[in-house]
């Protein structure tokens, strides 16, 4: 079976599979193609290790999300358009981050953002921090995060919250350094722990999108006399009916 | 009946295989949630996919066997930081595993 990006999708969502699948296959068929697209990728790939993750790395750093106008539809499709361009580089850094490692043994040096939420989440359970940092952090992440359907952390009460947390508390989790410091202390060439810091960073920044179009949507079904629930709509239907 | 998952170990850290082992099938995490953790016994967790929200059976794992993945999957790194073995099986379909039972895991040559 292979790994979807949302497991059982809502119709709306099941766009987010289209576009991670449509990615993943347009890497796919440089790597089973020609000789020379087989070349290109190679050359491309050692670009990404030696700089080219650096930019990625800024990409997902600074990248804000589309600025509302207020009109709903063209809100909607910047939102898309942004995961769409989002998403990609997060899979093409898993595919150079799957060619370095070739099958070896390596270990993660650094603090992810997923391990940065569960740490803060840990925290939460055991009142050493406030629900609202938590919600002002990582407030935009979900279970099933890329299910719009699912409810974001930001719209859990703290009680919710903490008894999500009880279930990490007594996890101990490692000390290591945060992505940022150890992009400043490796200044040339990616490694696994980078590649896998961006690509954590990457879902980061994606499920800030993700979390907006679910907003958007929300405002839809609340605004607009539907035939149905607004997550029953896949995104197309749901473009056509504003 | 006991559920046989024929497959591989996405970890270094491995369990027990040819035995028979009590298990819980896993889908929506949120069914787990509002369990009392600390009454919970270790067991083994069948999952449909690496999903890092299954992060939050490691307190109570003893394995985690899925579906899908690789060993680049974020649940299978933090599985490796915090030697929980992680097999995925390839005999099955997760559809069709019961929701408790016993099974025993079989490393395919």
């Amino acid at each position: 079976m292979d790994e979807k990006l949302v497991h059982n999708p809502t119709p709306f969502s099941s766009v987010f599979n289209a576009i991670a699948e449509n990615a993943s296959e347009s890497f796919e068929r440089s790597i089973s193609g020609s000789f020379f697209a087989r070349v290109k990728l190679e050359a491309r790939i050692r670009a990404y290790l030696m700089n080219g993750y650096k930019e990625t790395h800024e990409y997902f750093r600074r990248t804000d999300l589309p600025k509302k106008t207020g009109d709903t539809k063209r809100d909607l499709i910047a939102l898309m358009e942004a995961f769409e361009d989002t998403y990609p580089r997060i899979i093409f850094n898993n595919l150079v981050l799957a060619h370095h490692v070739k099958g070896s043994a390596f270990t993660v040096d650094l603090k992810t953002e997923e391990d940065e939420k569960n740490a803060l989440l840990a925290k939460v359970a055991q009142n050493a921090s406030e629900c609202s940092t938590f919600e002002q952090e990582y407030g935009h992440y979900a279970l099933n995060s890329y299910e719009v359907a699912e409810r974001r952390f930001s719209e859990y009460s703290c009680e919710e919250l903490q008894n999500l947390g009880k279930h990490i508390a007594g996890i101990p989790l490692q000390k290591k350094p945060s992505l940022a410091a150890y992009v400043q202390d490796h200044a040339s060439g990616a490694n696994a722990s980078l590649l896998i810091g961006i690509r954590e960073l990457g879902k980061f920044q994606a499920l800030k999108i993700v979390a907006e179009i679910r907003y958007i949507l929300l405002e839809i079904e609340s605004t607009y006399e539907l035939e149905r629930p607004v997550f029953d709509y896949t995104y197309n239907e749901l473009l056509q009916e504003l | 009946m006991n559920t046989v998952f024929e497959g591989s170990f996405l970890t270094e850290h491995i369990c027990e295989t040819d035995t028979s082992m009590s298990f819980s099938k896993i889908d929506d995490i949120s069914q787990y949630i509002n369990a009392d953790v600390s009454a919970s016994k270790k067991r083994l967790y069948v999952v449909p996919t690496l999903s890092a929200d299954y992060f939050l059976l490691f307190s109570t794992a003893t394995a985690i066997v899925t579906f899908a993945g690789s060993p680049l999957s974020h649940l299978s790194l933090l599985a490796r930081e915090h030697n929980v073995p992680v097999f995925l099986a390839e005999n099955n379909e997760f559809s069709s595993i019961p929701e408790s039972g016993e099974c025993t895991l079989r490393v395919k040559e």
